[in-house]
């Protein structure tokens, strides 16, 4: 199939080797991101909550 | 800079090796949020009302009152005041004013704050002004010209400093996922802009675009696509990550999936360009892909609004009484609607029945009124009253514009689903021996007048939700005081030791990764066994790395990895930029690169002089709003227009005018169908040879001139581009134009019409004679004898 699909240029390679590594990071990066220590992920996502301090 | 920071007290921990740490009170610059949150509502209100008027032309065809305010000019209009002006100006006031809270800094420069605001505006009228004169490049969601384009480029440069230059001086180490999807929307549409707005200058406001055909529709699509994905959908997912949990008083519903949100998005979305380019003449594998890629794009996209939604967990009783969180909980669930719809359109075959109908603009407007309009709505209720140490003056008038809105915005989307449905559905009506149930196209405008007239009423009752939105926060501002916010944030003055450059770039997972893309590549490239060695080989090292990385423990450097770049803002918007391009790199450098079929393109023939005036004519009119260039390869186009286009048709146009919607017939095959004297009467008065046309009238082009002493600029410029224009037809390019006309011209004398040779009504009907036909190679030193 990839020949098929290299028949005009073999940078057509390009989408093939991009979705190979769409799939990788993806899978890697969920899994750290899983394994993330909690107090962490909680400090980080406080940021918004932060308020403005107007009488200083 | 930062003239607003005061040092308050020193109470750095006196321990050796530790950080001197210092307490200072900064002051915000909310002024500029202020500039940009107003400027968005007045943009809003005109952006709005000229799409109701383009609306009503589309139902009422005499509201077509004069050519600068004909539908084909209002229509960019429409769409750029809209994408660039509302939804522009309130991104970078709710980029403004969240970044600087999230990196506990001033924004440097207040200075370039103001350049970027008054520049932005300046581009804005700008457009108002070229679009309606018809300066336009004629390409969707691009069409400004070449001199606004590169002052776009100078002000997004400016945006850049300043916010890249607050990531520096910033006072909070780590970088929230907000700013994650503003540094991706900055780089983005940069490089977005840049690539699709190249463009070779012919004079003062006339350029032609330095693509052609097929690779312009892949590129412009790329762009067109992209500029829904980074200018309206990821900054505004930023402000969705900052503004929602702030409303709602609680934190992001899973921060951790924000983070795959993000970049399973920033990734995905690049590719999903070409399908709106399917069952066209680009190439199979290109429509494959964009196919592929919109419908995993998917699942970043719903978890992105479930978790919006979810951060309302155990605080749906607020929207009862929060309009703020009222507009932003609608916004994220149209923003579910629109991301569910997108993907379905996206799929070939249902394409194919909805492409070029309504039902793609009924897509669109669920988008932009449901996911843009009302967040922005919820995010001005929520910014007006504290950026005036006020409160809202009428919660009714808010709840008034929320219902107004959400009732304009189901009006206009079912009217445009039933719309397009009915035009997919009898353009592909056929009788029981295979002949079109409906030729005349003007039958299946007929049918959807009624949705024409329930889409207007809908966009109308949002546009006055609008109007009251703006009077209750005009009203909001005037009864307060404008305040600027304050904090206390603590800086760093001696900064702990970064991870070096070397150690990030050298880590497990960037190896990882590069190896296994290096092993692809060598399976795409290799034959026979040593394909098969290579592929897998990298399934081998993928799987064994994979496992290896997540089991490894997270106090491992390399486990920490991510939590080190989310840290470094270049590092991170670099990883960013090559997210991004790796799917546009891979998508258009084949197309720009392959040759072209020889079969193909010896059938070509470059335009003559004069059909290229026509050409210029036709997009000054905005002719492809309303009409496309490409007939794709089902029985009923065929039957209907002809064969189905091909690469080669389209080889020589700068910009392509393949369209995206058809309110009239396609016109890739019009040549030669009708006579010249037909085009004639149906531009200056569409409803004598067509009853029941939505056409503008178009008889000013009578006395339109055209200047064909620029004739050989023209070609020249074309050249330039690639288009194989010989030294003699540049050079005689005037005299055949002029040629080619009296031929015409003297046609429709013997048919009873009398118009002048060099308006440009001859130069469009032959253009018009022209599309689909192959024309005779071109014979400078015998044009008159030809002619």
């Amino acid at each position: 199939m990839h020949k098929e699909l290299l028949t005009h240029t073999p940078l057509l390679i390009l989408p093939l080797v991009a979705l190979v590594l769409f799939v990788l990071v993806f899978v890697v990066e969920t899994m750290r991101v899983m394994r993330r220590p909690k107090a962490e992920v909680t400090r980080d996502a406080m940021l918004p909550l932060a308020e403005d301090d107007h009488e200083g | 800079m930062n003239a607003e920071a005061q040092s308050t007290t020193d109470d750095a921990p006196e321990v050796a090796d530790a950080p001197a740490l210092e307490r200072v009170r900064i002051t915000y610059n909310d002024s500029i949020t202020r500039h940009f949150v107003f400027a968005s509502v007045f943009w809003g209100i005109i952006g709005m009302l000229v799409g109701a008027l383009a609306a009503l032309q589309m139902a009422f065809r005499p509201a077509n009152i004069d050519p600068h305010l004909a539908f084909g000019r209002i229509r960019p209009l429409h769409t750029n005041a809209v994408i660039f002006a509302f939804v522009g100006n309130m991104v970078f006031g709710g980029i403004y004013y969240s970044s600087q809270r999230l990196l506990r800094a001033r924004l440097p420069s207040d200075i370039l704050a103001k350049v970027h605001f008054w520049g932005w505006q300046a581009i804005i009228v700008a457009a108002a002004i070229s679009l309606p004169l018809g300066y336009t490049q004629g390409k969707e969601y691009a069409e400004l010209e070449w001199p606004i384009d590169l002052s776009i480029t100078v002000i997004w440069v400016v945006f850049a400093i300043n916010f890249f230059w607050l990531l520096a001086k910033r006072n909070e180490k780590h970088l929230y996922v907000a700013i994650w999807f503003y540094i991706a929307t900055i780089v983005t549409v940069a490089v977005l802009h840049i690539v699709n707005s190249l463009a070779i200058p012919v004079f003062g406001m006339k350029s032609y675009s330095i693509y052609g055909g097929t690779k312009d529709a892949l590129v412009q699509w790329w762009y067109g696509h992209n500029a829904v994905a980074f200018f309206l959908t990821t900054p505004v997912l930023g402000i969705m990550y900052y503004f929602l949990p702030k409303a709602a008083g609680r934190p992001v519903y899973s921060y951790r999936l924000s983070i795959i949100h993000f970049w399973a998005l920033i990734f995905l979305y690049i590719w999903a360009g070409p399908h709106h380019l399917l069952n066209t003449a680009l190439p199979e594998w290109a429509q494959t892909l964009g196919m592929v890629f919109s419908v995993m794009l998917w699942a970043p996209s719903w978890g992105g609004m479930l978790n919006g939604l979810l951060t309302l967990r155990g605080a749906w009783n607020k929207l009862r009484e929060d309009p703020t969180l009222k507009f932003l909980a609608a916004g994220v669930t149209f923003y579910g609607m629109a991301t569910f719809e997108g993907p379905l359109l996206s799929i070939k075959s249902v394409s194919g029945l909805a492409h070029y109908t309504d039902w793609i603009v009924g897509h669109v407007h669920s988008g932009a009124l449901g996911w843009n309009g009302f967040m922005a709505a919820g995010m001005f209720y929520f910014l007006v009253p504290r950026l005036f140490g006020t409160t809202l003056w009428s919660k009714r008038a808010a709840n008034l514009h929320f219902y107004l809105g959400t009732f304009g915005i189901i009006l206009y989307v079912f009217s445009m689903w039933t719309s397009g449905i009915t035009q997919g559905l009898m353009w592909r009506a056929t009788t029981a021996d295979g002949a079109l149930k409906y030729p005349n196209f003007v039958e299946t405008l007929e049918a959807i007048r009624l949705m024409y007239w329930m889409r207007l009423t809908g966009g109308t009752a949002y546009l006055v939700g609008m109007i009251i939105m703006g009077v209750n926060l005009v009203k909001t501002a005037q009864q307060g005081k404008a305040v600027d916010g304050q904090a206390e944030v603590t800086v760093e003055h001696a900064k702990v030791p970064e991870t070096p450059w070397i150690k990030i770039i050298f880590a497990k997972p960037v190896i990882l990764v590069a190896s296994v893309g290096a092993l692809v590549a060598l399976f795409g490239l290799a034959n026979g066994f040593a394909g098969v060695f290579f592929l897998a080989t990298a399934l081998f090292v993928a799987i064994l790395g994979t496992i290896a990385l997540t089991a490894s423990k997270t106090n491992d450097p390399d486990a920490a990895w991510h939590r080190i770049i989310e840290g470094r803002a270049i590092i991170f918007s670099s990883l960013t930029v090559v997210a991004v391009l790796i799917g546009g790199i891979a998508e258009i450098v084949p197309t720009l690169i392959a040759a072209p079929d020889p079969k193909l393109a010896g059938d070509a023939r470059p335009y003559r002089a004069l059909e290229l005036e026509g050409r210029d004519v036709y997009i000054k009119e905005g002719c492809y709003n309303c009409h496309s260039q490409m007939i794709r390869p089902y029985r009923w186009e065929e039957a209907r227009y002809g064969a189905p286009s091909t690469m080669a048709d389209s080889q020589y146009d700068h910009p392509f005018q393949w369209g995206s919607k058809r309110t009239g017939p396609d016109l890739a095959r019009e040549g030669n169908k009708y006579p010249n004297l037909w085009h004639v009467k149906h531009l200056t008065d569409p409803l004598t040879v067509s009853p029941g046309s939505n056409m503008p009238t178009y008889a000013h082009l009578i006395n339109e001139k055209v200047d064909f002493g620029r004739s050989h600029d023209k070609l020249a410029a074309m050249r330039t581009v690639g288009v194989p224009y010989t030294d003699t037809e540049i050079q005689k390019a005037g005299d055949d134009a002029r040629a080619q006309a009296a031929v015409i011209t003297q046609d429709l004398h013997e048919s009873g019409s009398d118009i002048p040779s060099d308006s440009e009504m001859v130069a469009l009907v032959s253009f018009l004679q022209r599309l689909g036909k192959k024309p005779e190679a071109a014979k400078p030193e015998g044009i008159s004898q030809k002619e």
